[in-house]
């Protein structure tokens, strides 16, 4: 098997209630690690990991995970601004998480980049007792946003590896359209005049800040 | 000879993992190897490629030993006949500034460093104390107690209005079909059809976890009422039904005089600044109280879900709570009705038990900040020390009274605090904040985790417990050199801290945050090209924090600010 150079490196976001199992599902992914007593995440952290999404192509996916409760939400912006994929979980077995989710949707709809794409997760299918799980619901809502909607259940490893490849393959796919769109944007626009664009990157001075008060 | 110095030489080699070439110098106890170390150590930091050398590029400090900390005879004698601490616990501060508290004593000295006792009482005065502070807790468990039985009450009823609602829906049903007649002609089908669709909804609103809508219900059943329509239908559909609905009428016309019960709205009154007084009574309960209420019940529910996956690294450090029984554990955990914790061994269910006791009690306290994730990182270190609860309930609020602002739901606390270590950086290390203000990380962000939780997630327990203890300790020594400054600028003089000391200051852990980054500053410099890159970098510092080197280089930090 040849190690093939990923295609690209795509930025997926984990985003979702509190303890709905973000970080597990993360984690199992990443390094096929399970905990019962995973600890709450503080502000976001990261992995990553190389995905084939066919026999010829790999991405490498960056995964931000994030802090589930409101009151860190004001950072989701850093993590989903310019994220290609974002992978919103609930908990299968806790009605108000699959809310949260919605209300997500709307924000990133919003505040995201039009391209990012979205999949969405209810996990610890293990935990439900009911015979039968009906999230007719929420497979429904999923598609409604363009969305593929997948059960999982971080502790027996199960359907994870097909949500991230999903969510692999559709990011790639979206953004080379995106790539080849702009390209042709490009291509239709007067030819720039060569060589004098200058781009004054420089930041600008940060206030002057008293040190020591 | 050269048998000799094998052991040497691969220390020496774990030092350029560590960089920890005075601990690998400290540790041969022969004046002869130590040398010889010596003469080795050049040779082989000379010849194997740069990481002495990058570290050379900063003028910083490389691993640092803890220097002797408070011992249990130095607190002993550092009292009084009255036990009052002599100085007004200069000494014992200073101490602890240096090299942290002695493991045996931290419980007893935890108190006075957090303001829990006043430096200067004396003993019969704290004892004095003691017992007010137990009452206040006991009657913040009350309030909790109170509330939680309200939220309960809560959740019958609008299960009832759920149930009314089911079975007004099903009663409309029935008429509209009967209307239709088409149906009464296939009557079989119909009845079956029927039959299993009230089956499930039955089985829906009886099912808390289930996910059959509860807004869906609720909306439906608004729009029931809202139809204006109390079909006579619906009364002849039955007793239950009738009966039903005028309960529900009730509560829709009537429901906030009806949920007004006398002594049951802590939320309300309890005031963080003076502690907990006892409930108003017999007010009519305002409107906002309903969100009040759903806002603690979101509290209690994440306190629960945080507190069994603590993590278990205080065992160590409480060998009788490690020990407790499983009926203990589980007696503890029922108190305060843990769910989902059967999987936890009996100390840490032990452990989460008294972390719930301890955090809903303070969400009653300051119901500002009520219950943010984090904080059950700040308590678990005191959870573990101190084995009263009303104890280690006050210390925590001790703790919290600065802590707290970093939980705002604004973050305006946060903030401030993040633009403190960029300014400290921006002093210490321009070229290092330069390169973060390009990258878009001149906020500072990276540090958000360090600071909320007070690198309990950086650290160590032990580690953690250290430089908690030194920023309390230089904190209250900041504070004393500043009212001594006071009365001094009073009658026209000056104060300055005595050359010997390294100056005191009340944000020390921002200095050891902004020290702890610029030991990774090679490495941001070159390889960090985005906001996100640095997060990662600093991310990866947990578990990798060498706490008293850190300390020295913050102070360091300290000074260089302090010329500026």
């Amino acid at each position: 098997m040849r190690a093939a150079s990923p295609a690209a490196n795509l930025k997926v976001v984990l985003l979702g209630e509190g303890r709905v199992g973000k970080t597990s599902l993360l984690l199992r992914f990443a390094k096929d690690e399970f905990s019962d007593t995973q600890q709450a995440t503080i502000q976001a952290s990261f992995l990553s990991k190389k995905v084939l999404v066919d026999a010829e192509t790999s991405v490498a996916l960056s995964i931000w995970d994030t802090a589930g409760q409101e009151r860190f939400h004001s950072l989701g912006p850093i993590y989903y601004r310019d994220a290609d994929a974002a992978l919103l979980v609930y908990d299968v077995t806790d009605k108000d998480s699959f809310d949260r989710v919605k209300s997500w949707v709307k924000e990133l709809k919003k505040m995201a980049g039009r391209n990012i794409v979205l999949a969405i997760a209810g996990n610890k299918i293990d935990l439900d007792r009911q015979e039968e799980l009906d999230l007719t619901e929420q497979t429904e809502y999923a598609e409604s946003i363009g969305a593929s909607h997948f059960t999982t259940s971080a502790k027996l490893n199960k359907g994870i590896d097909a949500v991230f490849q999903d969510l692999a393959k559709r990011a790639l796919v979206s953004k080379r359209r995106a790539a080849a769109a702009a390209e042709a944007v490009e291509s239709t626009l007067v030819p720039r005049r060569q060589g004098t664009l200058i781009i004054d990157e420089r930041p600008k001075a940060p206030p002057k800040r008293s040190c020591c008060s | 000879m050269l048998q000799q110095l094998e052991p040497l030489v691969s220390g020496l080699v774990n030092f350029q993992h560590s960089m920890g070439i005075f601990r690998g110098l400290a540790a041969p106890s022969n004046q002869h190897a130590a040398a010889l170390a010596i003469g080795v150590g050049v040779a082989l930091v000379a010849g194997v490629a740069g990481v002495y050398i990058i570290q050379g590029q900063t003028p910083w400090s490389s691993t640092k030993r803890r220097p002797k900390p408070l011992t249990a005879e130095d607190w002993k004698n550092a009292f009084d006949g009255d036990g009052r601490l002599l100085n007004n616990g200069a000494q014992v501060i200073g101490r602890v500034r240096r090299g942290g508290v002695a493991p045996e004593i931290r419980s007893e000295v935890w108190p006075f460093l957090l303001g829990v006792h006043e430096l200067d009482s004396t003993e019969g005065e704290r004892k004095k104390k003691e017992p007010e502070r137990r009452r206040k807790f006991a009657r913040l468990r009350k309030q909790v107690e109170a509330l939680s039985q309200r939220i309960k009450e809560e959740a019958v009823r609008k299960e009832k209005e759920e149930e009314v609602a089911a079975l007004q829906r099903e009663a409309k049903r029935n008429r509209n079909q009967a209307e239709e007649g088409a149906l009464v002609a296939n009557g079989t089908g119909a009845d079956g059809k029927e039959g299993r669709e009230s089956g499930q909804k039955e089985r829906s609103v009886g099912m808390e976890s289930s996910f059959e809508s509860t807004t869906q219900n609720s909306d439906r059943h608004q729009t029931d009422a809202q139809s204006g329509d109390p079909s006579p239908a619906k009364a002849r559909d039955g007793s239950d039904s009738a009966s039903a609905s005028r309960e529900m009428d009730a509560t829709e016309t009537g429901g906030a005089d009806d949920l007004a019960k006398p002594g049951t709205s802590p939320l309300k009154t309890s005031n963080p600044s003076e502690s907990s007084k006892p409930s108003e009574t017999g007010n009519p309960k305002p409107p906002e109280d309903a969100q009040a209420l759903e806002e603690f019940q979101t509290w209690l529910r994440i306190i629960r879900l945080d507190a069994v996956r603590m993590n278990a690294a205080w065992i160590p450090y409480a060998p009788a709570q490690a020990a407790c029984d499983p009926g203990r554990a589980e007696e503890m955990a029922r108190a305060v009705g843990l769910e989902n914790d059967e999987h936890l061994e009996p100390a840490r269910r032990a452990h989460a038990a008294r972390l719930v006791a301890i955090l809903e009690a303070y969400a009653v306290y300051d119901k500002e900040t009520g219950y943010c994730q984090g904080m059950s990182d700040l308590l678990s270190p005191f959870v573990a020390l101190i084995e009263s609860d009303a104890e280690a309930f006050w210390c925590f609020q001790r703790l919290m009274k600065t802590a707290k602002h970093n939980f705002r739901i604004d973050e305006r606390g946060i903030r401030g605090q993040l633009d403190r270590i960029a300014a400290i950086l921006e002093h210490g290390d321009p070229e290092l904040y330069q390169h973060l203000a390009k990258i878009g990380a001149g906020d500072c962000i990276f540090a958000y985790r360090m600071v909320v939780v007070l690198f309990r997630r950086e650290l160590s327990f032990e580690q953690t417990l250290c430089l908690w203890e030194v920023c309390w300790a230089d904190a209250l020594a900041a504070e004393q050199i500043e009212s001594v400054a006071k009365a001094a600028s009073m009658v026209g003089g000056t104060v300055e801290q005595s050359s010997g000391q390294k100056k005191a200051t009340k944000e020390l852990l921002l200095y050891a945050i902004a020290a702890a980054v610029r030991q990774r500053r090679r490495k941001i410099l070159d390889e960090c090209s985005a906001m996100d890159e640095a997060l990662r970098e600093c991310n990866a510092m947990a578990n990798n924090i060498d706490l008293w080197r850190t300390l020295q280089d913050a102070r360091a930090l300290v000074q260089i600010c302090a010329k500026k």
